[in-house]
């Protein structure tokens, strides 16, 4: 009874420290849970200095200051075009084929027209001859001209690969040759080609592939008895065929 | 009417060619590495001998690991370049086989600051195709050289480069059972490696357009979470605070938004966060596991993969979520899609056979090509211009895991140089 009695005077003791031994251990919890959180929050990462380099200035360079000297080519006469008998300028006297119109009458349009061309012929008129060839003529005959130069020519040419739309890399290039399978003159990139290099760089990138092939594998080798058969040359390059796309 | 007539015939007589033109059509090529002379730069001022080797040292190697170039032993060259101001003899260079020359020099101005010049010649044209400066602090002659690579790549190849750029990828160390996989962050060439976290598990990192933050899942307090690190202060966020796992996050094309994955119960979906207001959407609503996204160039729509099918595929939703609808069909399953910056293919990763292996498509699903050979390969990343991928390539029999790359054509496919076991790569964009 007594060790009763003792014992309900300790309860209230007993209940406090076990009270308090529960709130520390409470509070011990959330210093615990706060103190992962803090570690999850100031996580030692180190700071990696990142070159964050911007560059201060960056222009197309400036041109060079002496001239360029330009390499002369080894034949300057054969830099335009041999002028061969059937490739002279357009005949003034064409005009005077025509019937003339009366002196004092208005010209008409088709008259302006006729007297323009007679004054001022357009830069690529020719001559007719008359030994032009029919098409499918031609054709045949030239057959053995063209396979040669496909076949030395494709072995110069690498089109750049991996563009999007190879099929649309198209490039035609117009040159001169001259009588030893030499290029005389840079290649003429053809109208629709040069707009298309102009506005696209995968174009242009094409166009100097096919440039490079052109210039690479000359002189060709070409029967020089058929020169006039082969003077004259335009290239097609079709960059899908050969990247199978 | 009679004037018409003549008019015609006349046009026709003047115009009408001497002699017809010979007419080759071209379709027959021979694929090679274009022929590169790159000299040692020209040290234009005293004491910047080493930038100016240096230079031309990285711009070799550059273009020769893009495949597309071979650049020729300088041991070889006839002509010593003294003054880039001057058309080198272009015959010199022709008989080495050079179609491309690149001239340049290396001066270290008043102000501290190094000027660095290059052109670049068409031998066989005999012009200059190109001519940049640079001015820069000499600590960053590397990255000059990246540019001037990128610069000449574009010129010859017609799309934009990649040199200059920079790879995020999981390093890893130590055994199998306790593999330490940290965040690490390379050049794109695989110099000036660094850490960027130490100690817990990262996965899937993954850059911004502007190559300035990288969001990746990490396993910190446990928890896998998607979190962002800014590269300029080292610092690092969690993104949002959801209840549950969160993971493959990837950015939109504009930098504003974030897809990732977010698991409930078992099934994973689609959400897209507006980093700007932290306002998260859900866009998949399938029981089954959606994950990967991967948002177009355009940022109109997501690629992602699902097994909602049977079976791992890939899909691809507007960027809202509507019109969701499958696109791989072929053999395997196939998931990890990437949208090439190109917009022309998506990368993935295709399982069938025994094997993983990388692959590109269209984004209509044809013209399957798979490109790479390894036992596993997987995790595909497009460099900026779409034209190389990088992918992880594990090695049969548990020898670790390496990162390479590989050509969109299927060819050049080469270990990228890592400080020792690495996966997970993410290619940078160019950076600004």
């Amino acid at each position: 009874m007594r060790n009763s009695a003792t014992a309900g005077r300790q309860a209230p003791l007993i209940g406090l420290i076990v009270s308090a031994l529960l709130h520390g251990g409470v509070v011990a919890a959330l210093l615990i849970t706060l103190t992962h959180k803090m570690d999850f929050v100031i996580e030692d990462i180190p700071v990696v200095p990142v070159d964050l380099v911007t560059v201060a200035d960056r222009t197309n360079i400036a041109p060079m200051a002496a001239p360029e000297p330009v390499t002369p080519p080894p034949e300057p006469a054969m830099v335009e075009p041999a002028p061969q008998p059937d490739l002279a300028a357009p005949k003034i006297d064409i005009a005077p084929n025509v019937k003339p119109a009366p002196p004092m009458k208005a010209q008409s349009d088709v008259d302006k027209l006729i007297a323009s061309l007679a004054e001022h012929p357009p830069p690529n008129a020719r001559a007719g001859t008359r030994n032009i060839k029919g098409v499918g003529e031609q054709s045949a005959m030239t057959a053995d001209l063209k396979a040669i130069l496909k076949s030395e020519v494709y072995r110069c040419w690498s089109p750049p690969v991996g563009s999007p739309h190879p099929e649309r890399l198209i490039v035609k290039f117009e040159l001169f040759l001259r009588r030893d399978g030499s290029v005389a003159q840079p290649p003429q990139l053809a109208a629709d080609s040069a707009a298309a290099v102009a506005r696209d760089p995968y174009m242009r990138a094409a166009a100097d592939a096919a440039q490079r092939a052109i210039y690479m594998c000359a002189p060709y080798s070409l029967p020089a008895d058929r020169y006039n058969d082969w003077r004259d040359v335009l290239f097609t390059f079709y960059p899908a065929d050969v990247l199978g796309q | 009417m009679r004037n018409w007539v003549l008019a015609v015939l006349l046009t026709m007589i003047v115009a009408a060619p001497a002699r017809a033109v010979l007419q080759v059509d071209v379709n027959q090529g021979n694929i090679q590495p274009l022929p590169i002379a790159i000299p040692d730069f020209v040290a234009a001022s005293p004491g910047d001998t080493g930038a100016s080797q240096n230079i031309a040292k990285v711009v070799r190697a550059d273009l020769e690991r893009s495949g597309l170039f071979k650049p020729l032993n300088p041991k070889s060259f006839i002509e010593q370049i003294t003054n880039i101001n001057i058309a080198p003899n272009f015959s010199n260079w022709r008989v080495l086989t050079a179609q491309g020359l690149v001239t340049g020099q290396a001066a270290l101005q008043a102000d501290g600051r190094l000027r660095v010049d290059f052109r670049l010649w068409d031998v066989y044209g005999e012009n200059q195709m190109l001519g940049l400066q640079f001015y820069t602090q000499p600590v960053n002659w590397r990255r000059i050289a990246h540019m001037i690579s990128d610069a000449i790549y574009q010129r010859i190849t017609g799309e934009k480069g990649y040199f200059d750029t920079r790879i995020v990828f999981i390093s890893e160390s130590g055994p199998a059972l306790s593999r330490k996989k940290r965040l690490a962050i390379m050049d794109e060439d695989g110099a000036n490696p660094s850490f960027l976290t130490n100690g817990y598990l990262v996965l899937t990192p993954r850059f911004n357009p502007s190559a300035q933050m990288i969001a990746y899942m990490s396993y910190i307090a446990g928890k896998p979470r998607v979190y962002l690190f800014d590269l300029e202060s080292g610092r690092q966020e969690k993104l949002g605070d959801f209840p549950n796992m969160t993971f493959s996050p990837r950015f939109s094309p504009d930098g504003n938004f974030v897809a990732m994955s977010l698991e409930q119960g078992g099934n994973s979906d689609i959400y897209v966060m507006d980093l700007r207001t932290r306002k998260t959407t859900r866009l998949t609503f399938d029981p089954s596991i959606d994950t990967s996204p991967s948002f177009s160039p355009d940022g109109k729509q997501i690629t992602f993969e699902s097994d909602r099918g049977g079976s791992q595929q890939i899909y691809i939703m507007n960027a809202d979520g509507s019109n969701q609808h499958r696109v791989s069909f072929g053999e395997g399953r196939n998931g990890t899609p990437v949208w090439s910056p190109r917009g022309d293919l998506i990368a993935f990763t295709k399982q069938s056979n025994g094997a993983f292996r990388i692959g590109v498509m269209r984004p209509d699903g044809t013209t399957e090509r798979v490109l790479s050979n390894g036992w596993e390969d997987e995790g595909p990343t497009w460099a900026p211009n779409g034209r190389v991928l990088m992918f992880t390539r594990t090695i049969q029999g548990g020898r670790g895991s390496q990162i390479w790359s590989i050509d969109v054509t299927g060819s050049n496919q080469r270990r990228v140089a890592t400080p020792g076991d690495a996966s997970d790569p993410a290619w940078s964009p160019l950076i600004q």
